[in-house]
């Protein structure tokens, strides 16, 4: 197997390494593991690829992103070799046009993606997808979103500051990966909605600007939709300005049992949410405003919606089983989400 | 060369596009030249926009300035590049925000 790629060296240890990356501007300011010889050869024979083969191209700076240059980001992120297969799927997913990685990777917003695994690779891998799934504490949910991150770093060649313009960003560009809780859903997961076969294994880009927590600990489903519909209808979010994205709302399996055990399907829970997060004109102030939303010369009584339609709107079941907490991940909203199978 | 002891050789993560083109010919004297203002709506720089237009004709006398859409947040629609290239001789371009 032939490495391309320039060698660099230090002296000293690991620590001296991830001193040199960083000041190259290599790192997302965390510790990296030294990408070394062995190192990514062994994520490459994990994966099964040969160095030169091309997963995608990333923008903004179009850098080709080789099975190597994964490799090596994949590495430094602190990946198992055995999750490399879930980062290349992840660097397809978030190079497909639609996903729009050129706006995400360039904007003033704090989006960033964020990446839904599906499939028998959760277990495998031991992918976290219950209590604490957007939190620590979790190699393969915290290094398979790192990974991603520093290709867009490397790869993409997208510095924040620089050429990433988020005014604040968000912690979730450090790393923002969980599972779905596909057993302890009542529901179709996301990939089998998506026409996948549940024994396949994909991930699943969508661009988040953050989370909102919703706490709706009600034993209603009126009252829970009522409370996360109200929570998602702000209109500062960006899917109002073009009526556009995927707003993901991330119910637990607490919550989950009690619309099933009401009769509530996962197309009833959309199509009442894209409803009820509808916001007359009227509310928005009329002041001039630097870009030009879509709604801009509707009169007072007109619906600003927050995405096309309530197919746009992503559930999933995810986190500890209690009824208590939603999350909802508002959308760029000049995005589609991506999703591509792991091999 | 191998790593000496007490060195760690490791590999460079960046793959930088080699097929990017930096430069491309300057443009030279303005006048009699049509120049594309591609604008993605924002109200800010289409103002600029307004005042480039009126200080291009009168200082540097260029034929005219020609406006294109582009969306904010995203790339533009494919071929429209390549329209601009074929109907002006440079272009001002608003991208993000």
């Amino acid at each position: 197997m032939h490495l391309t790629s320039e060698k660099l060296k230090v002296v000293g240890d690991a620590a001296a390494v991830f001193d040199d990356l960083y000041k190259r501007g290599f790192t997302d300011g965390l510790p990296v593991i030294p990408p070394t010889e062995d190192a990514v050869r062994r994520m490459l024979e994990a994966g099964g690829m040969e160095p030169s083969e091309l997963i995608a191209v990333l923008p903004p700076e179009g850098g080709p992103a080789t099975a190597e240059k994964v490799a090596i980001n994949a590495v430094m992120a602190g990946c198992r070799p055995e999750y490399f297969p879930v980062v290349v799927a992840a660097v397809r997913a978030v190079a497909d046009p639609k996903f729009n990685l050129l706006g995400i990777q360039t904007t003033t917003n704090p989006v960033g993606p964020v990446l839904i695994i599906n499939g028998p690779v959760r277990k495998a891998l031991d992918v976290n997808c219950g209590r604490g799934c957007l939190g620590t504490g979790w190699r393969a949910n915290a290094t398979i979103g790192r990974s991603l991150r520093l290709c867009l770093l490397n790869i993409g060649g997208c510095p924040p500051g620089d050429v990433d313009k988020a005014i604040h960003g968000m912690p979730g560009k450090f790393t923002f990966c969980f599972g779905e809780a596909e057993e302890d859903s009542p529901w179709d997961p996301l990939h089998v909605e998506n026409g996948f076969a549940r024994q396949q294994s994909t991930v699943t880009a969508v661009a988040g600007q953050g989370t909102q927590n919703i706490y709706a600990a009600f034993h209603d489903p009126e009252a829970i939709i009522t409370m996360v519909a109200d929570a998602m209808a702000v209109y500062g979010n960006n899917g109002y300005l073009r009526a556009q994205g995927n707003p993901l709302v991330i119910f637990t399996p607490g919550h989950a049992k009690i619309f099933n055990d009401a009769g509530w399907s996962k197309s009833r829970i959309k199509a009442e949410l894209f409803e009820r997060t509808k916001i007359p004109r009227a509310r928005i102030p009329r002041a001039v405003q630097l870009s030009k939303p879509i709604y801009l010369d509707f009169d007072d009584s007109q619906s600003c919606l927050l995405c096309p339609d309530e197919e746009s709107i992503l559930i999933v079941v995810a986190g500890g089983p209690e009824p208590y907490h939603v999350t909802y991940v508002p959308n760029f909203g000049t995005t589609l989400f991506s999703m591509a199978e792991i091999q | 060369m191998e790593a000496k002891a007490g060195e760690i050789e490791y590999l460079n993560p960046v793959s930088p596009n080699k097929d990017k083109k930096l430069f491309v010919p300057a443009i030279g004297d303005l006048e009699g030249k049509t120049i594309g203002f591609l604008t993605n709506g924002w109200t800010s720089f289409n103002i600029m926009g307004e005042h480039i237009a009126q200080v291009l004709k009168s200082k540097f006398n260029i034929r005219e300035m020609r406006i294109y859409a582009i969306p904010t947040s995203c790339a533009p629609a494919e071929g429209l590049l390549s329209k601009v290239a074929e109907e002006c001789d440079a272009a001002i371009v608003g991208m993000a925000n």
